[in-house]
């Protein structure tokens, strides 16, 4: 039985992805009938509510939108700078490697929560120390240099592997065909190693965009801010945590399965 | 203008560090352990042929990977009164010397529920990357099910994905920072903590991440340590190589 409904599930894959969120959404309404039943999902519910999750308060940018931006603007940064510390690290050159080698191991090294915290503290410091000028950033500035300090690290991780697994076969016959190696690098080497790379870029991706939901700390007005602060107006937790997490869920579910579909045409792709 | 550093504070309030310290290691040592086990159950369950036991165990790791560690703690500790519902954890909680038994037991399943997908997903890797000889071989010589994962697949499996099953448990470390937002008092909570006191939240920082350093740095070691310690057994015992 399984196996028939693997075949069939891989042939329709957007069907299976369809089912999967109907049937989590209703398995967590069953959990709350039974455990919960007193729960009022439509005082939660109204319009300013709604609108306030999504594009938080009247005049400034809010909720799930910001959420968004910020995973967008994050997974830009830090796939370019990562590339960059990834690249550098893979190098033999050694004034490149070392600083390359230190930044990586000590942000993999350190909880995403205290990377936002050092931003937030010490940036100012920072400038005060060095360049002697007062410099005040805003929450969203400091989240957004923090993730990227933090997920450039692990990216880098990813493209060195990427560079790795590439066989020597390559460079050797880049060079038979007289290209120096600047041409070999742009040309034949990251080409292929990016098309490697996307599975476990995306599911980094995924798992940065799970992770905006920490700059809740800081006080930025993100999505999962918002519902925070409407639950601490009205006090209905379950209602609007149990809306989060189906949000989140639906959202990052979609990304691991356009991963999971990614990794089957790269894999096919290499293979041939 | 510049900024005066003042390394005196951390002395002054040491003992906070101290108990954060402690605070993350109970937090660590329980959720890593439980995460184990629930994740290695839960990644023979996604391999088994029996239809609903790997339905359950996908839809366990598909929900639990997909909802942002934050928003389950939010869940679990807003939702529910933990030590009513489960009365047991009130002793036990004692038993390890903690205060706020709601705040510490939400952080902590939270923790495991998330950790223990990916685990149970590097598991799952590691066992059908088995050639499948190994299981026919198992079968011809008369085990049954059981005892072939036990004896078998598992001791296999665990080895192939001993870096993946590192990274989870250094992950799961870092990741119970996160418990300070529910008012658990770890060692980021006491960052806090002092910044507030004292207004210095760089020097503090700089401890704390200090510590973080350590503590993971030296359970990647002791993993490693584990790791040669398996090899050497199974060379001993004249096991083939995988």
């Amino acid at each position: 039985m399984s196996d028939k409904l693997n075949k069939y599930f891989a042939q329709h894959r957007f069907l299976y992805y369809v089912l999967n969120i109907a049937l989590i959404v209703s398995l967590l309404k069953l959990f709350q009938v039974t455990s919960y039943p007193e729960a009022n999902f439509s005082e939660v519910l109204t319009a300013g509510n709604i609108k306030f999750m999504l594009f938080g308060m009247e005049d400034e940018f809010g909720g799930l939108m910001l959420t968004f931006y910020l995973a967008f603007v994050a997974i830009i940064l830090s796939f370019i700078f990562g590339s960059i510390l990834g690249i550098a690290r893979w190098s033999d050159i050694k004034i490149f490697k070392i600083p390359a080698v230190l930044f990586i191991e000590l942000f993999r090294a350190i909880p995403h929560i205290m990377v936002i915290f050092w931003v937030f503290f010490a940036v100012p410091i920072f400038f005060a120390l060095i360049f002697n000028i007062k410099v005040t950033t805003s929450a969203l500035t400091s989240a957004i240099i923090a993730f990227t300090l933090f997920e450039s690290a692990h990216i880098a991780e990813i493209v060195r592997a990427g560079l790795n697994s590439m066989p020597k076969g390559q460079f050797e016959a880049a060079k038979t065909l007289g290209m120096n190696s600047w041409q070999t690098f742009t040309l034949i080497i990251l080409p292929q190693a990016y098309r490697r790379m996307i599975p476990p870029l995306v599911s980094q991706f995924v798992s940065l965009f799970k992770d905006t939901s920490l700059v809740y700390v800081i006080g930025v007005v993100e999505f999962f801010r918002a519902a925070t602060i409407i639950n601490n107006r009205i006090y209905m937790s379950f209602e609007l945590l149990s809306i989060a997490a189906i949000i989140y869920f639906i959202c990052a579910f979609t990304l691991s399965q356009i991963a999971g579909h990614l990794e089957k045409k790269v894999e096919k792709q290499i293979n041939t | 203008m510049g900024y005066e550093f003042d390394w005196t504070v951390l002395l002054t309030y040491k003992q906070l560090l101290i108990d954060g310290f402690v605070m993350t290691l109970k937090l660590s040592i329980i959720g890593i352990f439980l995460a184990f086990l629930i994740g290695s159950f839960m990644g023979l369950a996604r391999v088994s042929k029996n239809f609903f036991v790997s339905l359950f165990a996908t839809y366990y790791v598909e929900f639990f990977r997909n909802i942002p560690l934050i928003v389950q703690m939010f869940f679990i500790y807003f939702s529910f009164t933990l030590t009513d519902s489960f009365p047991f954890l009130e002793p036990f909680g004692d038993w390890i010397g903690i205060e706020n038994h709601n705040e510490f037991f939400s952080a902590l399943i939270a923790l495991i529920t998330y950790t223990s997908t990916y685990i149970a997903e590097a598991i799952r890797g590691g066992i059908q990357s088995l050639p499948k000889g190994q299981t026919e071989a198992a079968k011809t010589l008369g085990m049954n099910y059981t005892q072939t994962m036990y004896f078998i697949v598992f001791p296999q499996a665990i080895k192939i994905v001993w870096g993946p099953i590192t990274g989870q448990f250094l992950n799961l470390i870092k990741n119970s920072s996160l418990a300070m937002t529910i008012g658990v008092a770890e060692l980021t909570f006491q960052t806090q903590e002092i910044d507030s006191l004292t207004f210095r939240g760089f020097e503090a920082a700089t401890a704390v991440t200090i510590l973080y350093l350590f503590l993971t740095l030296f359970t990647s070691y002791v993993m490693t340590l584990i790791n040669k310690y398996m090899l050497i057994k199974t060379a001993s015992k004249g096991g083939s190589q995988r």
